[in-house]
């Protein structure tokens, strides 16, 4: 090495213009739409996430014979996305006209209903998409993957004995990745939003 | 944070802001949260300054403690040190290959050496490093040495 470092830093900034700062006309504002931009780009990326799944689910339903439950899944996941979606499509009705502080109070207004929604669908939808599947899979009676698991002589009351608990425990299991799936790419994200919200209100406290 | 104490106060000291943030960050995204929040830590800290030491001290100390903070606390994976890569597309902050180079060599380095050979860079004598790091002025010359010798290694080669 020729050049000492302190050669190439020295000539380097001499006429830098990265050294320009980047502009900062509001920080807070700045810092809001940062967040506001980080917890926007989550859910919408977890949300498209379900699409990828719906394709699995079809693709793996036809390769299991299970065409019918399948695709039936498919549709669900895809009413999932359109569901979502929706709800997503709450941030958009915020006022941005509001000042920053009451923007911000609202978000956060909406991230904890969109929050609810969810933990409710995980509490009564999925029981019963769980549920419908298991009766499907007894009208149907494909021969197929989860039809060898129904006997000749199973009755309705049975199935739904059996959907039920296994609904309950989907239920369960679905909970419990929402609160940790909702903690790992929310959490950070959602403190810095109420840490934000705390500072603008101190400072005009 | 008012326009006036920014201009007055941050802008002067922009440039050894951004040089810090740049050596903590990897990403444009990264780097503008890092600038943003030092700036938002100096206006807040600004009452606390006692005028032992000199405003720009005062500028470096918030700077680095808001890259440490901000490193450990976004749990940044480090590029491993036993390979040096060429910079990549998005390490690419400024036009002069060579200072990419320095740059990405210097981010090899641990978070305080990183503080350190910035100081010095910025040609800060020993003993005002050893006061923003907390250390003697006699350890730091031990360890500029050792890391100039660490980011020659680093450099070796790539740079003639």
């Amino acid at each position: 090495m020729e050049k000492s470092i302190e050669k190439i830093w020295n000539e380097a900034f001499i006429d830098e213009q990265s050294l320009i700062a980047p502009r900062i006309n509001n920080l807070y504002n700045q810092k809001s739409k940062s967040i506001i931009n980080k917890i926007k780009r989550t859910y919408e990326f977890d949300n498209r996430g379900l699409l990828p799944i719906a394709g699995i689910v079809a693709i793996g339903g036809i390769l299991l014979s299970e065409t019918i439950i399948g695709l039936y899944g498919t549709i669900l996941i895809l009413c999932l996305y359109y569901y979502n979606t929706k709800l997503l499509s709450r941030f958009s009705n915020l006022d941005v006209k509001s000042d920053n502080l009451t923007y911000l109070k609202n978000y956060r207004k909406v991230v904890k209903s969109v929050s609810l929604a969810t933990k409710r669908m995980f509490i009564f939808v999925i029981p019963f998409v769980v549920l419908s599947i298991f009766i499907l899979a007894f009208f149907v009676k494909e021969k197929s993957f989860l039809s060898r698991f129904i006997k000749e002589g199973t009755t309705f009351l049975e199935i739904i004995g059996i959907g039920g608990l296994v609904a309950l425990i989907f239920s369960i299991i679905a909970m419990l990745a929402f609160k940790l799936s909702t903690k790992l790419l929310y959490g950070t994200l959602f403190s810095k939003l109420d840490d934000l919200i705390n500072e603008i209100e101190g400072l005009k406290s | 944070m008012s326009n006036d104490f920014y201009i007055t106060s941050i802008l002067p000291h922009s440039g050894i802001i951004i040089k810090i943030c740049r050596a903590y960050t990897d990403s444009e995204e990264d780097f503008e949260d890092f600038y943003q929040e030092a700036c938002l830590q100096i206006w807040k800290s600004r009452n606390a300054f006692q005028e032992k030491s000199k405003w720009s001290t005062w500028v470096y100390r918030i700077t680095l403690n808001v890259c440490l903070t901000l490193t450990k606390k976004n749990k940044k994976k480090h590029l491993n040190n036993d390979h040096f890569l060429e910079p990549s597309e998005g390490n690419k902050a400024f036009e002069n290959e060579h200072l990419n180079l320095l740059y990405d060599a210097i981010k090899r380095l641990s978070e305080v050496d990183r503080a350190i050979i910035l100081l010095h860079l910025e040609e800060n004598p020993y003993k005002e490093i050893a006061a923003i790091i907390g250390t003697s002025a006699n350890n730091i010359a031990v360890r500029i040495n050792r890391i100039k010798k660490q980011l020659k290694v680093l450099l070796d080669g790539k740079i003639n």
